[in-house]
């Protein structure tokens, strides 16, 4: 009786253990999926997201002052009570809510990313080996209190437990390879998306309307003769090792040769705002073609080449400090 | 004088082109804002009453306001593009955690079973 039951248990481990290799071999085309690749995948998208996020909106101190420089230029000139200027003002909000709404679309792609890094950071294949090795000991202890032989020997529990969380991992890289797929598919629309030459216009024009504004207040200020230009000429002797005498900067008048000169120096430094508001958008739109083409390298189970969506993420940040740089430079200047 | 002469430039090349896209058309109206706005400054410099200071600055708000008006209604446009990426994204994320909760669903399961014969186990010695 005993030895039927145990060419009966041993005929079950065998079923049980054909089974889960023969799903281990069905799922086998998605071995080649990298787990940890996939979670580095997920924090440096989530990271792309966020910085592209940073670079491409006009941040509120950036509004702020725009909204400053037109209260400037229509105090000087006194139209404060004009409706044409209400409206501008109006509009501005209106532009910049409406734009502002954009970054929903960052703040859900970088939940997609967190949602990719749970999948990815789940460690299925040692979890489910140690379930499957709790369930054989718990049979056996089972079988041991009502008296019975265990139904799986106990190094058979061991092959189980083993296969089972081969199965498992798997199973989590046949997951991983689906969501990544259709993680890139709406990375895809995005960029889509943002390179469309309609939105492009909208996002960095507003931006450099902004930047005109505040330009033009600046330069009113600056032919007014308000403006102590003594670190922009220190800057000059900065090479040289010199600094500008205290009474030079007071002789320097605004429609002067030097005056002029000096103007268009802050000029072409606040220039150099405008372009980096197309180069940051250009960089944005370079940042998720490489994570596409990281995801790609995923699904196909290649090396990823995180360094350079990471490389790329650097210039995006290294953007945003120039532009901030550009507001410190100037602020120096004033 | 020379930021005229671009925008000038800019507008006989759309007219040249025979087509205007609405980017394009977006762009032109930006750029002569930005040319009204940027040239204030020195127009405002050269004014000598009250009257001309309203006047000029009455002109630029003008071609803002076009630039303006416009750029909103492309706004409208636009925004269900970026609604509807946002909705498809959010989707996306609740997909990828249901095959998350999927993966810990089969270990939980599974413990589970592990705990309910431990049960059995312990209620088998207490009976036996």
């Amino acid at each position: 009786m005993n030895a039927n039951k145990q060419i009966a248990s041993i005929e079950c481990t065998i079923t049980i253990v054909m089974s889960l290799l023969l799903i281990a071999g069905l799922l086998s085309a998605c071995s080649g999926i990298n787990i940890q690749a996939a979670r580095n995948l997920s924090a440096t998208g989530k990271n792309v997201a966020l910085q592209v996020r940073q670079n491409i909106f006009v941040s509120d101190d950036e509004y702020t002052r725009a909204r400053d420089g037109e209260a400037l230029v229509h105090g000087f000139s006194g139209t404060t009570n004009s409706d044409l200027y209400a409206k501008i003002l109006k509009d501005y909000d209106v532009i910049h809510q409406e734009l502002a709404k954009r970054t929903i679309v960052f703040e859900s792609l970088a939940d997609v990313y967190d949602a990719f890094g749970e999948l990815a950071g789940l460690d299925a294949g040692a979890q489910t080996e140690q379930a499957l090795t709790n369930l054989g000991g718990a049979i056996e202890e089972y079988a041991k209190q009502i008296m019975q032989p265990s139904p799986i020997y106990k190094d058979t529990t061991a092959i189980i437990s083993k296969v089972g969380g081969i199965v498992a991992a798997e199973i989590q890289k046949a997951k991983i390879k689906e969501a990544s797929i259709q993680i890139r598919g709406r990375v895809e629309d995005f960029q889509k998306l943002l390179g469309n030459k309609l939105v492009r216009e909208q996002m960095t024009g507003f931006r450099q309307s902004l930047t005109t504004v505040k330009k033009a207040a600046f330069t009113l200020m600056w032919n007014q003769g308000v403006y102590d230009p003594k670190p922009l000429l220190d800057d000059f002797g900065t090479d040289a090792g010199l600094v500008a005498k205290k009474e030079a900067a007071a002789g320097i008048k605004p429609n002067t040769p030097l005056g002029n000169a000096l103007l268009e120096v802050l000029k072409k430094r606040l220039a150099i705002k405008a372009d980096l508001i197309e180069k940051s958008y250009d960089a944005s739109l370079k940042a998720l073609g490489s994570l596409i083409s990281e995801h790609r390298k995923l699904e196909q189970g290649e090396p990823l080449d995180l360094n350079r969506v990471q490389a790329i993420s650097a210039e995006l940040r290294s953007i945003a400090g120039m532009l901030t740089k550009v507001k410190a430079d100037l602020s120096k200047n004033q | 004088m020379k930021s005229k002469k671009s925008v000038l430039q800019k507008t006989v090349s759309i007219v040249h082109d025979g087509k205007l896209t609405q980017e394009e058309a977006l762009k032109a109206l930006r750029v002569a804002s930005q040319s009204a706005t940027e040239a204030l400054p020195a127009a405002l410099g050269k004014c000598t009453t009250d009257e001309e200071r309203q006047k000029v600055m009455t002109d630029r708000d003008l071609v803002v306001l076009a630039y303006l008006n416009s750029l909103q209604k492309t706004l409208v446009q636009t925004g269900a593009l970026f609604e509807n990426t946002a909705i498809n994204l959010e989707t996306e994320a609740e997909n990828v955690r249901r095959k998350a909760g999927a993966l810990t669903d089969v270990t939980d399961a599974i413990n589970l079973l592990t705990e309910l014969i431990r049960l059995a186990a312990s209620l088998a010695l207490a009976f036996g």
